[in-house]
């Protein structure tokens, strides 16, 4: 992964091809799961769809899903009442945001047979941006919640445990990713 | 940002009587260990319009505290902020001033 700040404010990320792969099918997954927990189709209005009323009244079962969209309240009267008039609309952005970085990679082609697969370059943009640095959390909030990793403790037991190491690397490489975006963000006029 | 300005209609929302009206209502965000520094504070920067030290202020609240309260105001206004940090992925909740 390599990033160029851009004079028109925008960013430059170049991505080597597995690394677009992974990202574009950690992404891919990302949208099936908000898909399994939604309701109504994904209007193709985006306003109508971040409106969108008729969310579930109980926690999701599912650690991700349950950390993605978690109780507004401690009380569960008060829980299930935010949740039932909000999280259809948040399910509906985390989809357009997700649905946005899948179509910015653009790795719907394959690369031909015997050609060597070459880097994908995208520009963060500053309108694109959160839909990015979004997306990047929402995959490190589902993949932690999924492996059990809830302390720095956590972290380092399973980066040692083969079942999980390989998992923990790539949470950690989202991070870098992450990381790296929101460190180039930093203009001196916000200073 | 929109998600914080959005005009959201009447009907959403079921009126509901406070139990201590005289009391603020709070937006407290929670530390978790998945969220960068660096990305809670540009939550707040980007969401709540905080300049950079308060942001940073708020995130190192948050980090080393456990949790703090980044906003007060009506309820409504404060379902509003938690909405959108859950849209953020932050851990955040509402509660009246003063409770537990």
């Amino acid at each position: 992964m390599r990033l160029l700040p851009l004079p028109s404010g925008a960013l430059r990320v170049r991505l080597d091809f597995d690394e677009a792969h992974l990202l574009d099918q950690l992404t891919g997954q990302l949208i099936e799961l908000l898909q399994s927990h939604s309701r109504t189709a994904l209007d193709p209005d985006p306003l109508f769809a971040s409106l969108e009323v008729g969310g579930s009244e109980a926690t999701p079962e599912d650690p991700a899903l349950a950390r993605l969209f978690p109780d507004a309240y401690e009380a569960d009267d008060d829980a299930s009442q935010f949740r039932r008039v909000t999280e259809q609309g948040l399910i509906n952005r985390k989809l357009q945001d997700a649905m946005l970085v899948t179509s910015e990679l653009g790795m719907g082609n394959a690369p031909t047979e015997g050609d060597e697969p070459e880097p994908v370059e995208i520009e963060v943009t500053p309108a694109t941006l959160s839909a990015w640095v979004r997306t990047l959390t929402a995959l490190r909030l589902a993949i932690a919640a999924r492996i059990g990793l809830d302390s720095d403790e956590a972290h380092e037991r399973l980066l040692v445990t083969p079942d999980t190491r390989g998992t923990v690397l790539v949470y950690d490489w989202l991070a870098a990713i992450l990381e790296s975006i929101l460190r180039m963000q930093t203009t001196p006029e916000e200073d | 940002m929109m998600s914080g300005t959005r005009a959201r209609p009447e009907l959403r929302r079921r009126e509901r009587i406070s139990p201590v009206p005289d009391r603020p209502w709070q937006t407290v965000v929670w530390d978790d260990p998945v969220n960068l520094m660096s990305y809670v504070a540009y939550v707040f920067r980007e969401h709540f319009g905080f300049d950079r030290s308060e942001s940073e202020r708020l995130m190192l609240r948050v980090h080393t505290e456990g949790s703090a309260v980044v906003a007060e105001g009506t309820r409504e206004e404060m379902e509003l902020h938690v909405e959108a940090m859950h849209g953020y992925g932050l851990w955040a909740t509402v509660r009246q001033a003063g409770s537990p």
